[in-house]
C-alpha cells in the first residue's frame, strides 16, 4: 500500500531501507499472526520483527505488538500496558489469556535458519547476513550465534507474556529451561504469574524455584499470585531473592503469599525512589505489621497506588494506617477491600475516628464487607 | 541488549530516514509535483514513510470486497488496477495529505484482509489511537518477486484477449 507497485525498488537494499525510515517515524511494530503464523515462517517478515526489535534497543519507548484473530474477535499480546488495562498486569494477564497458546507454543519454535525464503538465495543471504551484522556482498553465514539469539529472543517475547500458562502446563525440564533462557534474553521489564488456581498444584516447588532464579533483572513491574497455591509458602524465600535482585522496581503485585513487615521492609528500602504502586492482598499482614510497614511505605516518594485488601487487618491497624497516610503529602490511591475491621461491630463508631480513611458508598450495612477507600 | 545489525553495513534509521529512496519517491520518474500541482483524485507523497493508511480507509476498502479475500486479492483487483494510470502507491490515490506513519504492519499477502483489518481495529482501540494515526503497511521483497511475474504477464495477458 505505502510502495509503488509500478515502480519497483531495482535494489533489495531500497526495499530494506523502506521499513526502518517508517519505524523511524512510528510508535511501534504490529504484526498480525494468523492460525498458520505465516508470517513467523517467513524469513523477510522475521527481518521486519528483527528490525523492530533492534529499533526497540535504541528506543525503549517502541512497541511491539503481535495480534490475532479469533472467530469475529481480535486479541494482543501488546508489549506493556495498554490504557484497559487500567494500569494492572492483573487486567493485562486476563485479556492475553485469550492469545491461543498453539500459537505462542509455535512463535517458539521459530528459527531464522530455517525459515521459507521462496529459494531466493539473494534474499536470504541479505537477511541472514543482516542478522549476523555482517556485510551483506559477503558469502552467506549460515551460522552464527546472533540467529540464536534473535530465535531466543523473538521466543522470550511470547513466553514473558504467557508463563504462567506455559508453567500450567508443566513443561519437561528441557522444556522450562528453554524458556527460561528465553525469557532472560528478551529481557522483559514486567513478568505476570498467576498461579492461583488449586488446579496447578502440579507445578513442583523445583520448578518455581528454577523460575525465580531466572527471571532477569530487568524486570520493573511485578505481579505474583498464589493465593491458595500448594507453593506459596515455600518459595517465599526464592521470590524474596529474586525481587531484592532486580535492578529497579516500579509496580509490585503480591497476592497469597504470608509477608512479613520485615522482609518487605528490606525490599522497600531499595526501590523507594522508584515504587509507584504497592499491592499486598491476602498476605496475612497484621495489626502489629502496619506500623513498620507504613513507616517503610511512607518513604516511598513516588507512590500513587497501595492495596492492602484481604488482611486481617482490626481497627487498631485501620486506625495506624490513617494516621500515617496524615503524613503523606500527595495524594494516594487506597484500597482495603475485605479486611476484617469492617466486620467489627463498632465499626460505625470507629470510622468517626478516621480523618483521612473515608469511606464511601455503602448504602446498608451488608456493604460494609467491601470498604473501597480512594483518597 | 546488544546490538548486532552493524548498521554501518546497510543504513542506520537516521540515515535512511533522511536520504530518499529515488524509485520509491516520484511518480513513475516524473519528479516531483507541488501539492497544487497534484492529481484531482488523490495526493502526491514522496516519502514511502509518509503514505500511512487510517484504519477508516482500511474499512472503507473492506466494504468493497467479499469477506473471505486475501490481501492478495486486494492486491491484484483492486491496488494494482487503481494505480495503473498514476503509476503510484495506493496511498497517494485516497490521500489529501501526507499520512505520517504511527504504527507499522507487519503481515503477509495470503492472509485474509479482514483478519487484518479486524486485529488494526481492536489494536487502534487498544493503543487508543485516533483518526489521524496511520498504519505502514508494506509490501515485502518476496511479495515483490510475485508481483514483479503478475505485472510482467499483464502485457501478455492483453495480448491474447
Amino acid at each position: 500500500m505505502a510502495d509503488n507497485p509500478w515502480s519497483l525498488p531495482g535494489d533489495i537494499n531500497d526495499n530494506f531501507s523502506a521499513f526502518p525510515r517508517a519505524m523511524k517515524l512510528a510508535k511501534g511494530t504490529i504484526c498480525v499472526i494468523d492460525n498458520n503464523c505465516t508470517i513467523l515462517k517467513h524469513l523477510w517478515s522475521l527481518m521486519d520483527i528483527y528490525l523492530a526489535v533492534q529499533r526497540k534497543k535504541e528506543d525503549s519507548a517502541y512497541k511491539l505488538d503481535f495480534y490475532t484473530t479469533l472467530n469475529e474477535f481480535a486479541v494482543g499480546l501488546t508489549d506493556g500496558l495498554i490504557y484497559n488495562d487500567f494500569n494492572s498486569l492483573v487486567k493485562k494477564s486476563a485479556r492475553e489469556e485469550k492469545f491461543p497458546l498453539q500459537i505462542i507454543k509455535e512463535a517458539f519454535k521459530v528459527d531464522v535458519k530455517t525459515a521459507n525464503y521462496d529459494k531466493d538465495e539473494d534474499i536470504k543471504r541479505f537477511v541472514m547476513n543482516a542478522i549476523a551484522g555482517k556485510l551483506r556482498n559477503i558469502k552467506l553465514i549460515e551460522d552464527d550465534v546472533k540467529y540464536d539469539d534473535f530465535n531466543k529472543i523473538l521466543g522470550g517475547i511470547f513466553v514473558s507474556s504467557s508463563l504462567d500458562r506455559l508453567l500450567r502446563e508443566t513443561p519437561n525440564g528441557v522444556e522450562l529451561q528453554n524458556y527460561l533462557q528465553a525469557l532472560k534474553s528478551y529481557a522483559p521489564t514486567s513478568i505476570s504469574l498467576d498461579l492461583s488456581n488449586r488446579t496447578h498444584h502440579l507445578i513442583s516447588k523445583e520448578c518455581m524455584i528454577d523460575v525465580f532464579e531466572s527471571l532477569p533483572s530487568s524486570i520493573q513491574r511485578v505481579h505474583i499470585n498464589l493465593t491458595k497455591s500448594s507453593i506459596s509458602n515455600f518459595v517465599k524465600n526464592q521470590l524474596f531473592n529474586f525481587l531484592n535482585k532486580l535492578k529497579q522496581l516500579n509496580a509490585l503485585r503480591i497476592y497469597g503469599v504470608d509477608l512479613e513487615a520485615t522482609e518487605v521492609k528490606k525490599l522497600l528500602e531499595k526501590h523507594h525512589k522508584s515504587i509507584t504502586s504497592l499491592a499486598f492482598v491476602d498476605c496475612s499482614i497484621k495489626d502489629n505489621d502496619i506500623e513498620t510497614l507504613m513507616a517503610e511505605i511512607q518513604q516511598c516518594q513516588s507512590l500513587e497506588e497501595l492495596d492492602l485488601s484481604e488482611n486481617p487487618i482490626l481497627a487498631e491497624g485501620l486506625l495506624q494506617i490513617d494516621k500515617k497516610l496524615e503524613n503523606f503529602k500527595r495524594t494516594i490511591k487506597l484500597r482495603l477491600f475485605k479486611i476484617h475491621a469492617v466486620q467489627l461491630t463498632n465499626f460505625e463508631a470507629m470510622k468517626n475516628s478516621l480523618k483521612k480513611i473515608m469511606p464511601y458508598h455503602f448504602s446498608s450495612v451488608s456493604d460494609l464487607r467491601y470498604l473501597p477507600l480512594i483518597l | 541488549m546488544s546490538s548486532s545489525l552493524n548498521v554501518n553495513d546497510y543504513s542506520s534509521l537516521d540515515d535512511v530516514a533522511m536520504n530518499g529512496i529515488p524509485c520509491l519517491s516520484t511518480f513513475n520518474g516524473v519528479g516531483n509535483r507541488s501539492p497544487d500541482d497534484r492529481p484531482s483524485l488523490g495526493f502526491k507523497i514522496d516519502r514511502v514513510e509518509m503514505r500511512g493508511i487510517t484504519l477508516q480507509q482500511l474499512e472503507d476498502l473492506l466494504t468493497e470486497v467479499e469477506d473471505n479475500v486475501t490481501f492478495q486479492h486486494i492486491m491484484e483487483n483492486i491496488i494494482i488496477p487503481r494505480t495503473k494510470e498514476k503509476q503510484c502507491s495506493y496511498i497517494e490515490t485516497i490521500a489529501t495529505r501526507e499520512q505520517k506513519t504511527t504504527w507499522c504492519v507487519v503481515f503477509s499477502l495470503d492472509q485474509s484482509f479482514k483478519d487484518i483489518v479486524t486485529v488494526l481495529k481492536q489494536h487502534s482501540k487498544d493503543r487508543q489511537l485516533k483518526s489521524n494515526d496511520y498504519y505502514w503497511m508494506h509490501v515485502r521483497v518476496d511479495d515483490y518477486i510475485f508481483f514483479s511475474l503478475f505485472l510482467s504477464v499483464i502485457p501478455l495477458i492483453k495480448y491474447l484477449f
